[in-house]
């Protein structure tokens, strides 16, 4: 038994099946298109939706980065890139600013995205509301009339009995002042990056088979009240191996006793800042 | 001095290896073949074609043997593989009156035209270890019935449907083509023939509990098992170019059909009403389980009030795809730092928040 | 003897999505085409391009005057079903010369699916600057466009369409080498340059019409995005 997939793994008409969606996506930004998601051969959950998304998209004169919880090192990153390298024959990076497609899961990279490129973001759970209503049924009318009464409520009692709202990522945006629609869950610390980006924003969740898109330079509000504003996490620490003050944080325990230190989640930006050190 | 973690990718070969070392297992003992688990595990073969959707046994039993016996991941190595076939055509409907019955059975009547034919199953057995199966031995051959079966094998409920007592199976209007759910997504509300078809490539486990809860008053359900049939099934397939049909093989199948009792409403009369299960190969268990939770979903379109999980459509269809639950349940041990980083930021400041607010009262 | 396709039919269809998608990302400004098939008669190279790229037998096509060999060919290497029924369509595709349909005769979408709406395919000779100024996602500046083929009925009845937001139609514009999107979001202002001239057939004047850009490429000039003043929800009552 030997079998030879497909270049991209997907058949020519699944691709045009994404690509189709695709394009509706982009002219219907935030609004999530039903498509007929693919069994891809790494588990849902495990990022199929941007796999099925990358796939239709990618060709062999793309530049390939992948990264989870923003490092291009981690295992289910190495598994996806090492995934594309082998059915679609492209060129892998890990920088930022050589990649025409990025896949990513829960992070956009420090380095501001520029135009032309893409990226494709992992989604579990596409439906912002879902939290809060179970039913699609119910989800798909409340976004056809734009009744978002039910998030209003729910941050307002974040306000009321916290003082602010309690979501730190997957936090909600308004896309194109129309549809409230899941960033993924990146910490809301990169919503902000999602405001008229040059790049374009491609969302793909395979389980619940839906796709999404943010065209460039659209406008992407984090939902806030006047006197609530939107703001991101900050940290009283730095990254303790490149210095960055302006990067998001991961938090490493480093020893028994609870001992900690923060450093980049971004591995690519960490790795410039470190070199543009020494230099 | 910390340093970030690097080689992922040889980590991952390294478990490649360790994996496929724990596969074989001990190198002394003979190497499972294909032959063996497909002659030998035939039902947990079945179950994985079926959840699978891909009636191909060599493919099943080597699904089977990478997966070290895990039915789960055989099913998504299955389900992985067939997504990747072209679409030659598609058969014609099988027609399981005209099955080559091995086993055929009813609950509602002693006897029923034709017998009941017990067929190859434990049912009667007493479940007590046989220990002579610990060693090596061939079977007893099985002694033949004077008499074959007849080639067709009447359906138990058409005794009552010439009696006018149970509903009638009708296409829907138009006799639409049914859905292909492996081709577009699942879509609310589901017509009955897309229900069937998510039903059948369904965790068996997962109906098994939903169907056990219709039995426990989680939703109206008074069966009896109609009838439960299994045999050989011919596919046929009428390519267009040709225009005409030929028959390209058989298949196992196990068919239920459940009887359930229906008081009427404003426009039906009180009968029985049905609930359909089919399963490939010897799946009974599933083909019982699957038709009553096919009854309890038809709650809406019989006008019954729904108050029970197994009559929510968005509930159980959502959640019945093994391959969907398992990688979305397994998903959360991938490192999630950056989420928990943001939550942790978050805990802290509302416990701190909490503690000046305790400190402030005392 | 019919037409072949895509030389490489993968590779090929995989960069003229791109360039499609890239059209459609940041509407109205025309990108060449990476791959021209063998076109059959009634059909622009560019147009055989983008129809082999987004049409299969799960979907069908309009068309008003397509001539037998180019639907055969169609069918042949897509499947595509092609009717006779424009409102029912999921591609339209129109030859320039021909009167486009109303746009809102055409499948729009339902408010819970909007995405079941048409993809009107518009022909056209020459893309241009003098008809509209366009905003709206995708455009880091307004930016002006026009096609030979496009007349002031049909933006119009564009602005009808935008204005049915979330629901609507979106355009390509083809010509023989090259694609514009025009998705629903697009808002347009009928340009009010005093040297407007009614598009010419043939050759677009040079100075007036760019040419279109690779996908890649940063000709566009790109200004600093607008800013859109604070980040403010509507405030609600709760």
């Amino acid at each position: 038994m030997n079998i030879e997939y497909n270049y991209g793994f997907l058949d020519e008409n699944t691709k045009r099946m994404l690509r189709r969606g695709l394009l509706k996506a982009v002219a219907i930004p935030g609004y999530q298109v039903p498509f007929g998601s693919r069994e891809m051969p790494l588990p849902y959950g495990w990022g199929t939706g941007g796999i099925q998304v990358t796939a239709s998209i990618i060709g062999s004169d793309d530049t390939l980065k992948v990264i989870d919880q923003g490092a291009d090192d981690t295992t289910n990153a190495v598994n996806i890139r090492r995934f594309f390298g082998r059915v679609a024959e492209v060129a892998t990076t890990e920088k930022t600013s050589e990649a025409t497609v990025i896949q990513t899961r829960h992070r956009i990279p420090e380095t501001a995205l520029k135009s032309g490129q893409i990226m494709v973001f992992q989604v579990p759970e596409p439906e912002p509301l879902r939290t809060l209503e179970a039913s699609e049924v119910e989800t798909r009318q409340l976004h056809a009339h734009q009744e978002y009464g039910l998030m209003h409520v729910k941050l307002y009692e974040d306000i009321a009995r916290y003082g602010h709202i309690a979501t730190s990522y997957d936090y909600p945006v308004m896309v194109n002042g129309r549809y409230l629609t899941s960033p993924s869950p990146i910490p809301k610390f990169d919503n902000p990056k999602l405001h008229q980006s040059p790049a374009l924003l491609l969302f793909g969740a395979g389980r619940e088979k839906r796709l999404y898109a943010i065209p460039p330079y659209t406008d992407v509000e984090s939902l806030a009240f006047d006197d609530h504003p939107f703001d991101v996490q900050t940290w009283d620490s730095h990254c303790a191996l490149c210095g960055s003050t302006e990067s998001y944080l991961d938090e490493i325990i480093t020893d028994d006793a609870g001992s900690r230190m923060f450093v980049c989640s971004d591995t690519d930006y960490c790795a410039t800042h470190q070199q543009e050190a020494k230099q | 001095m910390y340093v970030a973690v690097k080689g992922g990718e040889t980590a991952i070969l390294n478990s490649y290896e360790l994996l496929a070392a724990e596969r074989r297992g001990d190198q002394d003992t003979p190497e499972l073949t294909l032959a063996q688990i497909k002659g030998q595990m035939r039902l947990a073969l079945a179950r994985v074609m079926q959840e699978g959707s891909l009636y191909d046994e060599e493919l099943a039993a080597l699904a089977l043997k990478q997966a070290s016996g895990d039915a789960t991941e055989a099913v998504f190595l299955l389900r992985a593989f067939r997504t990747t076939l072209p679409r030659l055509g598609y058969s014609l409907p099988l027609d399981t009156a005209a099955m080559r019955v091995r086993r055929r059975v009813s609950g509602t009547f002693k006897d029923v035209p034709g017998g009941q034919v017990l067929g190859p199953t434990p049912d009667y057995t007493q479940r007590l270890l046989d220990f002579t199966l610990a060693a090596t031995g061939n079977a007893p051959k099985p002694m033949l019935a004077e008499q074959p079966l007849p080639d067709v094998l009447p359906c138990v409920l058409d005794v009552l449907g010439s009696e006018g007592l149970i509903e009638p199976e009708r296409p829907a209007d138009g006799d639409p083509a049914p859905k292909d759910l492996t081709r577009e997504p699942l879509m609310f509300p589901a017509d009955r023939a897309t229900r069937l078809q998510n039903l059948a490539r369904g965790d068996e486990g997962y109906l098994l509990g939903l169907a056990y809860s219709t039995q426990r008053g989680y939703a109206e359900s008074h069966p009896f098992a109609g009838e439960i049939r299994m045999g050989e099934v011919a596919v046929t397939v009428c390519p267009e170019e040709l225009g005409f049909e030929i028959e390209i093989g058989e298949i196992t199948l196990t068919e239920c059909q459940m009887i359930n009792q229906f008081a009427g409403s404003n426009t039906a009369p009180p009968q029985f009403t049905r609930g359909y299960g089919l399963s490939f190969g010897e799946g009974e268990r599933k083909a019982m389980a699957m038709a009553l939770v096919d009854r309890s979903l038809r709650a809406s379109e019989l006008g019954e009030d729904i108050h029970a999980p197994a009559q929510q459509q968005e509930f159980v269809l959502y959640h019945t795809d093994s391959v969907e639950a398992s990688g979305f349940v397994q998903h959360l041990k991938l490192p999630h730092y950056v989420d928990f980083q943001a939550e942790l930021s978050l805990i802290r400041t509302l416990r701190k928040q909490f503690d000046t607010q305790q400190r402030d009262e005392a | 003897m019919l037409q072949p396709q895509f030389d490489k039919p993968v590779h090929d269809a995989q960069c003229t999505f791109r360039t499609v998608l890239a059209a459609l990302s940041e509407p109205l400004a025309p990108l060449t085409l990476p791959v021209l098939p063998p076109a059959p008669v009634g059909l622009l190279p560019g147009t055989a391009a983008v129809l082999l790229t987004v049409l299969d037998q799960e979907v069908s096509l309009f068309s008003a005057n397509l001539p037998a060999d180019a639907g055969e060919w169609l069918r042949f290497h897509t499947g595509v079903r092609l009717i006779d029924s424009a409102t029912d369509a999921d591609f339209v595709l129109v030859h320039d010369g021909e009167t486009l349909p109303a746009l809102a005769s055409l499948k729009a979408g339902e408010a819970a699916y909007p995405d079941r709406s048409a993809t009107v395919i518009v022909e056209t000779a020459a893309f241009g600057t003098d008809q509209v100024e366009g905003r709206g996602p995708g455009f880091a500046a307004a930016r002006r466009f026009g096609a030979s083929s496009l007349t002031a009925e049909f933006w119009a009845d564009w602005t009808a369409n935008h204005a049915r937001f979330p629901l609507g139609v979106d355009v390509l514009l083809v010509s023989a080498d090259a694609v514009a999107g025009l998705p629903r979001t697009t808002q347009v202002t009928l340009s009010i340059d005093e040297n407007r001239r009614e598009p010419v057939e043939g050759k677009a004047d040079g100075a007036q019409a760019p040419e279109p850009t690779r996908v890649g490429e940063d000709a566009e000039h790109r200004p600093t995005p607008p800013s859109t003043g604070a980040a403010g929800f509507p405030r609600q009552e709760v």
